[in-house]
């Protein structure tokens, strides 16, 4: 569960596994302050998504290092899981694009339709356990469960 | 059916959730307008792109990456707090006695210079040593 998480947040296996990796010695260190006034799995989501969080907020220094990459074109490509493609290599190609689109669009959503739209999902939760991860109202997410896919509509060029 | 509409059924659409006629509806509009079908093809996209990322499997040996991760760490703070409880209060002790002992050695180095019982004439009369002794005076 927490993998999944974290890979809604990065889509790139091996940032999902150190992820993971460190939300579970983030709970470990913690485990004397959980006063089980959530349920364990509840605390555990909360850690893994300020982690995700954390890694995906880009420092101004990292985003002006990606910045002279791309302008010197030597951007490392991320490495993300594969989607099963058709055996046509011209619609492959397409897809390949149109998944980078994808991509874009749900990691340039607001950092809580992001955390509710990965928590909802990646993670199948329903919309009550979200809120309570979230620390909002069961009518918030569905809010911005809403926000999010008008977004992610706008951007992938829907009106 | 106008875009707008077709947009806000097309989930329903994609479930197969929306009655049979509202079916047919959105299944027309989608043939006839290409941005209602591009945006419905990345809506196909988007899921697949769920899909796909959550039927990734984690390395297998991700548990024991923890556990070895913890396990160090534990070891680690160990060590810190063997150091804190023994090493640091006698390195302080031996740091305050060295540094006493120093003290002592560099005052006892400090010899008076050898003309230093000798008093300039101008000074002879200002000088307590070169008077006479009380004594003598009582004696007188």
């Amino acid at each position: 569960m927490v993998f999944r998480t974290c890979i809604g947040f990065v889509h790139n296996k091996d940032d999902a596994d150190d992820l993971t990796q460190e939300t579970f010695i983030q709970a470990y260190e913690s485990l004397s302050r959980f006063r089980g006034d959530s349920s364990f799995s509840t605390w555990l989501y909360r850690i893994a998504v300020n982690a995700s969080l954390n890694r995906t907020r880009k420092s101004p220094l990292s985003m002006l290092m990606q910045q002279i990459d791309d302008l010197r074109g030597d951007s490392k490509e991320p490495r993300h899981v594969s989607v099963p493609d058709d055996d046509d290599p011209e619609k492959a190609i397409i897809r390949q694009e149109d998944i980078e689109r994808v991509r874009k669009a749900l990691d340039t959503l607001p950092p809580n339709q992001r955390t509710a739209i990965v928590l909802s999902r990646y993670d199948g939760l329903s919309q009550k356990e979200v809120a309570e991860i979230m620390g909002i109202t069961e009518g918030a997410v569905e809010a911005l469960l809403q926000r999010a896919k008008k977004s992610l509509q706008k951007k992938l060029g829907g009106k | 059916m106008n875009c707008r509409l077709c947009q806000e059924k097309m989930e329903g659409y994609r479930g197969g959730t929306l009655p049979e006629d509202i079916m047919t509806q959105v299944k027309s509009h989608l043939e006839v307008c290409s941005s209602c079908a591009d945006l419905y093809r990345m809506m196909v996209i988007t899921d697949r792109v769920i899909i796909g990322e959550i039927d990734t499997e984690a390395d297998p040996f991700l548990a024991t990456r923890v556990m070895a991760h913890i396990a160090s760490r534990d070891e680690k703070s160990a060590q810190a707090s063997l150091f804190s409880r023994v090493l640091r209060p006698a390195v302080i002790t031996l740091s305050m006695a060295a540094a006493l002992f120093t003290g002592i050695t560099l005052g006892s180095l400090s010899q008076p210079l050898a003309g230093d019982n000798l008093i300039p004439e101008e000074l002879a009369l200002s000088d307590d040593s070169a008077l006479e002794s009380i004594e003598y005076l009582i004696n007188d």
